[in-house]
């Protein structure tokens, strides 16, 4: 019995692993992205819920935990700015682990930002 | 062992962890600095060595901060692999209490190599400051004005330690 749950469980992670994709991309605001159809003006704020990863011209919405990942991510970073008085560009890069859910959503596992 | 140290007298090879804090420190005896040669020393070396020089100043700093709980690493990071005019920077987890601080590849650095070290320690230093002063602003709402002024705040606060420490 315990072997066979021990089994099921590699066997789900594997199954997970084997599915999991990786993108690299720009992170940016899912609403502003929506309401300006461009990612020219829409990199993300402290006040940013709602994220996208823009690929290669396509933007991909987060879900909702990939969401809350993409926050906590942007409030747990800190630059060293070479010139104090301008802030670091808040151009934000990110690669993102997970499954494509649909064709334009992302059921993200990890949020690793630049 | 590392070019830098060829040609010094037999001392400095010798005791090359007092000549390599000697130099981070500036104070190492000129013929040393002269005969070091860093910019013959290979890229691959001279990110070694910032990074085992970053390692052991963030232990130093980490324990004078009181950040012992938090397990950190340093990483030498190309300027591509960090924000354009970045000097480095630092990612954090809060539950896990694991950080990882980047600082610039040597071959990235425009400075000689002294002064080069002395950056390096800044940035290990800054970068701590802002984990040690992360739970004040956790629920700060961020902005490009505020972000200026906490990066000000760090850098007089990382000049300050280290003046001291330097006996400046």
């Amino acid at each position: 019995m315990r072997r066979s749950a021990t089994l099921f469980a590699l066997l789900t992670v594997s199954a997970v692993l084997a599915f999991a994709e990786s993108w690299q991309g720009r992170l940016i605001d899912a609403t502003c992205y929506e309401q300006n159809k461009s990612a020219a003006t829409c990199d993300p704020t402290g006040s940013t819920t709602v994220f996208a990863l823009f690929v290669s011209n396509k933007a991909y919405k987060l879900d909702e935990a990939g969401n809350g990942k993409a926050v906590e991510a942007l409030k747990s970073r800190a630059d060293r700015s070479s010139d104090p008085a301008t802030p670091a560009s808040s151009q934000v890069m990110a690669t993102i682990t997970g499954t494509k859910d649909g064709s334009d959503v992302l059921k993200v596992e990890t949020v690793e930002i630049k | 062992m590392m070019d830098y140290m060829l040609g010094c007298s037999p001392a400095c090879l010798f005791r090359p962890l007092p000549l390599l804090i000697a130099m981070a420190a500036g104070i190492a005896p000129y013929h040393c600095q002269s005969a070091a040669r860093p910019s013959q020393t290979i890229a691959s070396e001279r990110s070694l060595l910032a990074g085992s020089f970053a390692s052991e100043k963030l232990w130093l700093w980490q324990r004078r901060l009181n950040l012992q709980e938090w397990n950190i690493s340093v990483v030498v990071s190309r300027a591509s692999e960090l924000k354009p005019k970045t000097l480095g920077n630092i990612h954090w987890d809060r539950d896990k209490k694991t950080a990882v601080i980047r600082i610039l590849d040597p071959a990235d650095y425009r400075l000689p190599f002294a002064p080069m070290l002395r950056d390096i320690e800044f940035t290990v230093v800054h970068e701590l400051i802002h984990l040690e002063i992360a739970p004040v602003l956790a629920d700060l709402q961020r902005t490009d004005a505020n972000r200026v002024e906490e990066e000000h705040a760090v850098n007089h606060l990382a000049d300050a330690l280290l003046m001291l420490d330097r006996g400046q």
